[in-house]
């Protein structure tokens, strides 16, 4: 089974584990998405049930991770057909690493060795801070924030060239006063991000900033003097916290396509190979599913993103397109193909198959709703 | 001697052995159901009278359970009119502390974690315990506000409806609310059901995939002590009325179910998997009434040749816990996919068929009742037992389904 790590970098506080909380509330059952997640270890299914029901209850915060435990998170990404019979796609693993750990500046051997073997790299900015930000408080959480919380996850994001992917939490606190178009161009002004979205557009490795909510809006609505009122009846929806796991896959495929093709170039630069009709054509990502699997046998691609061509041009696909046909009918279009190819689910693959096309549905609506989540520089 | 086994499912105080306890008294004396239930452990035996009697006469309710996972297993039998016993079948209730489903701080560290997940897949039926109490905060906080219905709905139901979820498609799921006394004179069944589906995602998400896939699921209130036992006051304590007998209500019902919808369940998967392989495929949907779907259609159906391939499939793989001689079980065997389809279109019905539907639902209740009693006269030996058994099964369903037509899931709830 393909499974996917994804490291997770937060300062203590930030809201790793409620994030998770919130993606498992959303994808516990199958529902909106034709997929579901399932967490195998029941403790730790029970613990992350219990954290999302603190967060509506707002008692008893749960305590930050304990230092020196890194939390690993296992999530089997799982399709149930409507005779019920269930199947497993894929794995997710996220590494929740304690909070205090990130910020101390010491070398961390173990965590350098899982940053390189991992898919993906979340980093959690806490969106309350945030909007303290956008409102240009001038306070000691916004101070610490820029000077200790960022550069204390940037560290880390530099070392490795993975999809990165910061998710903006609380969204629903910022929504009705910044767009996300705002808050993009306030961190843009942080020389260290800037210069980190620079080095990564460089590498054609896809960086994203996605606002998510635990909660979502119409919940609770904040007060003048600063607390949070529920709003009368109201039910918690989580907010697009579906969409990082989501973009797991298609980012990933993205940057492992983009460091074959600069392995390539290297190659014919020193001359071993003359086979330039395979960078012209890596170039030519339309076609790109063919060619990369050719060169995958040369070079050693990690085993879960390699791909059948079909799945390679649906995942690269919803990436190339998507700046013109971020469209209504385009996300008509996906659904319908997931919807069909729900019917064809009976084993691991096709199970992948068709969680492949809900992560694209999703990726397509995050681009459609967030057009600046894309963080490419101009 | 067949044997069912039922996984209860519910957090701390939801009621799970005092349900086990009052299932108990209210069938532990042959009566009007036809059959009597038989602890085979003494010492459980005593322990569940003793529950009882705290229940109805202690000062207090009885403590929760804590420790280990018990089994209880009740031996279900019939008595003829000679007085002699015949031991029909057996009902294995898996029973532990509720906390180990919802609470961080029991079995994470010392070693006794339980594994719902496989006890869920391997159990014969998955009993869903709402705790009524829980259930009327619920139903009453119009603005969700309330700490402990948050908790309810975030952390108690989604751990039930995360490992029903697990459950195998042939598994029949009954949701019981427990202390319906406390809710009915404010609440209808058919209210509660609409509201846990508009505001529990988890709800409408597992209860809707079993549904459209054709699986039983129930959602059955019952009370453990009747109407008017015990009133709720206003700190939240439920104080017992001096002087009034308790009268469990419907708790025999999970009971009675375990074996009908299980057989349903079971012919509707064989058939699905019979008709892949005639490449025909059709939907069966084993959601209404029994007799009346058997009767009507039955008569004038003109069983095709491959509806005898089918039933010729279905006894030869129908698993041994459901191979019961029972005529009326027959029946279901031999229903071919033309007579559901017709009952598909009939189910579609409107305001005069409704009035239609009740007065029959009350005459195949009537009917069942008449099957029981003269199956009764028949029984000579453990099959025959069973077969009486089960037409008290049957009797007691179509009861449930007449009084409250909300609690077939599957069904519209009118």
């Amino acid at each position: 089974m393909k499974t996917y790590k994804i490291i997770t970098l937060g300062a203590s506080g930030s809201g790793k584990t409620v994030f998770l909380a919130s993606m498992f509330k959303a994808l516990s059952t199958q529902g909106d998405y034709t997929f579901f997640l399932e967490v195998e270890d029941q403790a730790k299914r029970k613990r992350l049930n219990a954290i999302y029901t603190q967060v509506i209850t707002g008692d008893g915060w749960p305590q930050g991770t304990k230092y020196s435990d890194v939390s690993e998170w296992t999530f089997n990404c799982r399709v149930k057909i409507p005779t019920l019979e269930t199947f497993t796609a894929c794995q997710f693993t996220y590494f929740d690493y304690a909070g205090g750990r990130l910020t101390d500046s010491e070398e961390d051997p173990e965590f350098e060795t899982l940053i390189q073997q991992s898919s993906a790299v979340l980093g959690l900015l806490d969106g309350q801070k945030i909007y303290s930000l956008m409102k240009g408080h001038s306070s000691i959480a916004v101070d610490s924030f820029i000077k200790k919380d960022l550069p204390g996850i940037f560290k880390w994001m530099y070392k490795c060239r993975v999809p990165i992917h910061f998710v903006i939490s609380k969204w629903d606190l910022i929504e009705d006063e910044f767009s996300l178009r705002q808050v993009r161009e306030r961190l843009l002004k942080i020389p260290e991000f800037e210069e980190l979205i620079r080095i990564r557009n460089q590498a054609n490795s896809p960086v994203r900033l996605i606002p998510v909510s635990s909660i979502g809006s119409g919940f609770a609505s904040p007060q003048t003097n600063g607390s949070m009122r529920k709003i009368s009846g109201a039910v918690p929806r989580p907010f697009q916290v579906e969409a990082p796991l989501a973009c797991v896959l298609p980012d990933g495929l993205k940057a492992r396509l983009s460091e074959l093709k600069e392995k390539q170039q290297e190659i014919e630069k020193t001359g071993q190979t003359k086979s330039s009709l395979l960078s012209n054509v890596l170039g030519f990502v339309g076609r790109a599913a063919q060619v990369s699997l050719e060169f995958t046998r040369i070079f050693i691609v990690p085993v879960e993103f390699e791909f059948a061509p079909a799945m390679v041009s649906k995942l690269i696909g919803s990436g190339l397109e998507r700046r013109d046909l971020a469209s209504l009918e385009r996300a008509e279009k996906l659904k319908q193909e997931r919807d069909a190819s729900l019917k064809f689910v009976r084993d691991e693959e096709t199970a992948l198959t068709h969680a492949v096309d809900n992560f694209v549905v999703i990726q397509n609506r995050l681009e459609r709703d967030f057009p600046d989540s894309d963080l490419i520089l101009t | 001697m067949k044997n069912y086994n039922i996984i209860t499912l519910g957090p701390s105080g939801a009621g799970k052995t005092v349900f086990l306890a009052s299932l108990f008294k209210s069938l532990s004396i042959q009566g009007e159901h036809g059959f009597f239930l038989e602890v085979e452990d003494s010492r459980k035996q005593s322990l569940l009278n003793k529950t009882y009697t705290e229940v109805i006469s202690g000062e207090t309710w009885p403590r929760g359970t804590r420790g280990e996972v018990t089994e209880w297993a009740f031996t279900c039998c019939v008595k003829t009119q000679d007085l002699s016993k015949h031991p029909a079948c057996k009902f294995t209730y898996l029973d532990y502390a509720g906390g180990l489903l919802t609470d961080l701080d029991m079995d994470e560290d010392d070693g006794t974690g339980f594994d719902f997940q496989k006890a869920v897949e391997e159990a014969d039926a998955v009993l869903a315990i709402l705790d009524g109490l829980k259930v009327l905060r619920f139903m009453e906080d119009k603005s969700l506000s309330d700490k402990g219905v948050s908790v309810w709905m975030q952390r108690d139901l989604p751990s039930i409806l995360q490992l029903v979820d697990d459950c195998k498609k042939e598994t029949p799921v009954h949701f019981i609310i427990s202390k319906w006394d406390l809710v009915e004179s404010k609440f209808s069944l058919l209210e509660v059901r609409n509201r846990l589906i508009e505001t529990v995602s988890e709800f409408k998400n597992v209860v809707g995939s079993r549904i459209r896939a054709g699986c039983p699921v129930r959602l059955v209130p019952v009370s453990s002590v009747g109407m008017g036992f015990a009133t709720l006051q206003p700190d939240g304590q439920m104080k017992k009325i001096a002087g009034v007998v308790p009268h469990p209500f419907q708790v025999e019902v999970p009971l009675a179910c375990v074996l009908t919808d299980g057989l349903q369940a079971q012919v509707s998967k064989l058939k699905e998997e019979q008709e892949k392989i005639l490449q025909r495929p059709t939907e069966v949907k084993p959601k209404y009434g029994f007799l009346g779907k058997m009767d009507q259609f039955l008569s004038n159906t003109v069983l095709s040749a491959s509806a005898m391939v089918i039933r010729q499939f279905l006894l030869a793989n129908l698993p041994d816990k459901y191979k019961i001689n029972n005529s009326t079980l027959q029946k279901l065997i031999n229903l071919t996919e033309t007579s559901v389809q017709t009952v598909e279109g009939k189910i579609q019905r409107t305001q005069e068929e409704v009035v239609k539907k009740q007065e029959e639902a009350a005459q195949e209740t009537e009917n069942l009742r008449r099957l029981q009693e003269e199956s009764l006269k028949v029984v000579k030996d453990e099959e025959t037992a069973l077969n009486h058994a089960v037409d008290s099964f049957l009797y007691i369903q179509q009861k449930l389904v007449s009084n409250f037509p909300a609690s077939d899931l599957g069904g519209s709830g009118v």
